[in-house]
């Protein structure tokens, strides 16, 4: 079983945030409680890991939420994809304009 | 266990047609080998056009469209007829979509051709410095698939429909041409009938009940981009610019400019975004408006187009292999027409017949060699 | 014109007032406010005492500091207009206008049709993702084995994390032992300076990692605004760690600061994080940050550790204790609390189970809760080029299969640092050591010669790892080496 470094029994879940855009805990558990543990689908859902942080901020601790609540080890997690680009870029940017 | 029907594919084709065939009594099954839309549903781009140039695509996406309205209303997820507006820039573009236009009209869908100053007030921040025209359709529209999908498949569940995620079909037991069962990785479910619904997966399906036709399905990869949100109302409408890498755009729910460009890759069954695409989208968004060049790009995607030589879909049934069905190959229009495919393949199914001009999509018309006129499309 | 509330000007190891630039004007939210040339904005504005930097888009909930090293995003501003600046790597600049972002953003008026270019094109044999401990020893290895290095760094200096470590390190004399890691930085970047065959990309981010051919391509972008194109037979990838996040109530008030940032404020640019604070995690990250404290001037209040013991070295622990800081065990944070920014922080006792114990709690008055609760491996440029992962908790989290010369699953990709596993600073440099004198060698600029250097490098790390605290990172990396 995963140790979270805290007691997440106690907390009011939907104090507690996951992610910079307003997902919180709640979000999560709940969709865990729907039976949905796969995180690709938990981020079009909750559109958890899909702001300007592209998960680098809040994808471990859906990971981990997720295996303490299913009670499997964090290695039975599958990380979703990391696709290019890894940092936010400007359109104008990338299309290289003079 | 034994199921009457069961659907191989639990995209919005697999789960709008369990719907359907659950609500006029049939027992259904749909298999999924991941979780419902993650195959190509879930990395669509949203679009519902009926803005085709041929009768039976205009036809269909009309009835899909009235779908569409009607069950978002009944099931609760968001469908928006915000329209669809077609750049054009120069003489032929515009001869060629006054033809379309008329066509679309004669069946009831209201196009006009209106002035690039009309377009501009549709969407504000648009270019319209090279735009001599556009080709505009209000009663298009766009719908989240991730809510639409989990509502079709909700609704079909509630109807008595089962459906099973992380269950690959591994094989379909037939003997003397007729099927017995459907083999899965999580053991045999016996059933009679088999549709295939796989799409981009369509023609391990056909290996599978061995049919003895050719159908030619192969998938292809496409990417979506997506940019940082913004306030709501900025596009409204499917932004398209063929003359600009066949690209469509539109803004989402969410806010983050949504869309893609013909930057096309395949047969593969790889998904790896790539460089020359995030340069090519980038060209044509900023072309089509250049303020977007101001946002930032969150995240690219891809998904399969499903292609048929003339990209429309093999919708029917295949008479050696009793009873199998298949409806895909949709070459990117799966998302759009899938209410209306599975009304009337459930009506094929049930009542043997269709007042939707099913024919269009036979399977058996590449056997034959009568390629249908090629479908508009765009991405 | 805001004061200079939080500017340090005494401190027992740094001299700021010497190392700050040139003064000049920023305008917060039209407010006028003192800044010094060298420094981010984000720092600029801490020290004006502002700690909320926008607000999130639906809750409008507000906004702070989280990893101050651009990769959480959670410092973006408007800058002179331009929203989504990553404001805690962006530098000041004079008379530079800053706004919060309280909503999503409206697009500006039109502007004119672009014009296209080719991207800008830079090669070399090497590209080193990464200018921190183990990106700067494989520059420098690399080059000196007769490879032309590219090296990129996000931030607008060189020197990783040692930037902001002021104590001095362990272990033998050619690993800098008894040197502070603010000294070691500055060696090494003097080092890379020199060598012309290294040349330098700062506040570049690498956006994507891609085989090209024969080579590899790692598209940059320089300052946000340009984008070029590097080239090379051979990358390493040294791009750090990412601060962990713990999920607790208020988690997300501006004053939950990762350890990192705090350091980064602290012992980078001399600004005190603030008053009073309450440190979660009795590691050497959480210790040595308690004493980077007090040196600091700031009052720490406690150190929570979920684990029955301290997990960081006893001499540290001892010390903090010396000083006043109790040391909690078995206690959690609840909860932050407070309007806008960190007013309080309640924690309680735990049982065997996790569970906190009704009566246990207490609450310190604190406006900082840094957490340093771990670091995870920086690997998204590694994972999305498709090397294999795998996770393994000794090192921190996912990290890349590689050999015992740091080369991953894809030939000519390496790996060093913090990316591969996490471990320390001292580690991070031999590594990059052996990455850069491998790298040089696969792609036959080195002479077999070399091959020594990085059997002396191995057998260095061997007796680097041999001590109590090496046991479990060579647990982990039993995990991932494969040959």
């Amino acid at each position: 079983m995963i140790k979270l470094n805290i007691d997440l029994e106690k907390v009011n879940p939907e104090e507690v945030f996951i992610c910079g855009c307003d997902v919180t805990l709640k979000d999560i558990l709940d969709l865990i409680d729907q039976g949905i543990t796969d995180i690709q689908l938990i981020k079009r859902l909750t559109h958890v890991g899909m702001g300007f942080c592209q998960g680098r901020y809040c994808i471990d601790t859906v990971a981990q939420v997720i295996a303490w609540k299913t009670e499997k080890d964090l290695k039975e997690i599958k990380l979703p994809d990391a696709r290019m680009p890894v940092r936010p870029v400007k359109m104008k940017v990338m299309a290289n304009e003079k | 266990m034994r199921s009457e029907i069961v659907i191989i594919g639990g995209g919005i084709i697999g789960v709008t047609l369990a719907h359907e065939l659950a609500k006029r009594g049939e027992q259904v099954t749909v298999l999924e080998k991941k979780y419902i839309g993650s195959g190509s549903t879930f990395r669509c781009g949203t679009g519902i056009r009926q803005q085709f140039t041929d009768e039976a695509n205009i036809k269909v996406m009309k009835r899909s469209v009235e779908l569409w309205k009607k069950y978002s209303e009944e099931f609760g997820f968001p469908f928006k007829q915000t329209g669809y507006l077609f750049l054009l820039y120069d003489d032929e573009e515009v001869r060629e979509f006054k033809r379309n236009i008329k066509l679309q009209n004669k069946f009831g869908v209201p196009t006009r051709l209106i002035t690039p100053e009309e377009a501009k007030e549709i969407v504000p921040i648009l270019d319209i410095s090279e735009v001599v025209a556009a080709s505009w359709n209000p009663t298009d529209g766009k719908a989240d698939p991730f809510f639409a999908t989990t509502a079709f498949a909700r609704e079909a569940e509630k109807l008595g429909a089962k459906i099973f995620e992380y269950t690959e079909a591994k094989d379909i037991i037939v003997e003397n041409g007729e099927i017995r069962g459907v083999k899965t990785n999580k053991g045999i479910i016996k059933t009679e009938i088999v549709i295939n619904a796989a799409n981009a997966w369509a023609k391990l399906i056909n290996a599978m009940a061995k049919i003895p036709i050719k159908i030619p399905i192969e998938p292809y990869k496409h990417q979506g981009v997506i940019t940082q949100p913004l306030k709501g109302g900025e596009i409204n409408p499917m932004i398209i610019s063929l003359k600009y890498n066949d690209a469509y755009l539109t803004q989402t729910e969410h806010g983050g400019i949504i869309g893609g460009v013909g930057v096309e890759y395949g047969p593969t069954y790889d998904l790896t975004p790539t460089y020359e695409f995030l340069r090519e989208v980038s060209k044509a968004f900023t072309k089509i408006i250049p303020v977007l060049g101001e946002l930032l790009i969150l995240r690219t995607w891809a998904g399969f187009y499903a292609k048929t030589p003339d990209s429309n879909p093999a919708i029917g049934r295949i008479e050696e292999i009793n009873e199998f069905y298949i409806a895909a190959g949709f070459s990117g229009h799966g998302f759009m027409m899938a209410p209306a495919v599975a009304e009337m393949l459930a009506d094929l199914i049930t009542r043997g017949k269709t007042e939707l001009p099913i024919e269009w999509y036979d399977p058996y018309r590449f056997e034959r060699g009568e390629l249908r006129e090629t479908a508009l499309q765009m991405g | 014109m805001l004061v200079k509330l939080m500017r340090l000007t005494e401190h027992p190891i740094l001299n700021f007032q010497e190392k700050r630039g040139r003064k000049i004007t920023i305008y917060f939210e039209g407010q006028p406010i003192e800044a010094y040339e060298g420094e981010t904005i984000v720092m600029a504005l801490h020290a004006a005492g502002i700690r909320v930097l926008g607000y999130s888009v639906h809750k409008h909930r507000p906004r702070g500091l989280f990893c101050a090293i651009g990769k959480c995003a959670s410092c973006l501003m408007t800058v002179n207009g331009i929203p989504n600046v990553r404001t805690c790597i962006t530098l000041v600049e004079d008379g530079m206008k800053i706004e919060r972002q309280k909503d999503k953003p409206k697009l500006p008026p039109t502007v004119k049709p672009p014009k296209f270019k080719e991207a800008k094109k830079v090669s070399g044999d090497i590209v080193i993702i990464g200018g921190g401990p183990a990106g700067l020893m494989a520059a420098i290895n690399a080059a000196d084995a007769g490879a032309k290095v590219i090296l990129l760094d996000e931030n607008p200096m060189l020197g990783g994390q040692l930037v902001k470590q002021t104590h001095k390190f362990f272990g033998k004399r050619e690993q800098f032992a008894g040197v502070r890691g603010v000294k070691i930085a500055e060696i090494l970047e003097e080092e890379v300076r020199k060598r012309e065959n290294i040349e330098i990309f700062l506040e570049t981010s690498a956006i994507m990692l891609l085989q090209d051919g024969d080579e590899k391509l790692v598209v940059g972008v320089r300052k946000n605004k340009e984008l070029i194109e590097f080239r090379g037979k051979a990358v390493i990838v040294a791009t750090g760690a990412m601060e962990k996040m713990i999920p607790f109530e208020g988690n997300d008030l501006p004053g939950v600061y990762g350890a990192g940032a705090i350091q980064t404020l602290m012992n980078t640019y001399g600004v005190k994080p603030g008053d009073r604070v309450l440190i979660v995690g009795a590691g050497n990250v959480g210790l040595i940050l308690a004493y980077q404290l007090i040196q600091a001037g700031v009052d720490v209040k406690a150190i929570v550790e979920a684990m029955p013991k301290i997990g960081g070295y006893f001499v540290h622990a001892a010390k903090i204790r010396r000083l006043g800081v109790p040391i909690l065990t078995r206690h959690t944070i609840l909860r932050a609390e407070g309007k806008e920014k960190v007013e309080r922080a309640v924690v309680a006792q735990i049982d065997e189970k996790w569970r906190s114990i009704p009566g246990t709690e207490k609450v310190f008055d604190v406006d900082v809760i840094a957490l340093a609760v771990g670091l995870r491996p920086s690997i998204e440029l590694l994972h999305q080029v498709g090397c294999q992962i795998k996770y393994v908790p000794e090192l921190g989290g996912h990290v890349v299969i590689r050999d015992s010369r740091m080369e991953t699953t894809i030939k000519g990709i390496f790996v060093a640092g913090d990316s591969a596993g996490i471990e320390e600073a001292t580690t991070a440099m031999l590594e990059g050591k052996i990455a850069g004198i491998a790298a040089a060698l696969e792609i036959g600029t080195a002479s077999s010669e070399w091959f020594k250097e990085i059997e002396k490098a191995q057998k260095e790390l061997d007796e680097f790892r041999a001590g109590p605290f090496g046991r479990k990172v060579l647990e982990g990396i039993k995990k991932v080496v494969v040959e």
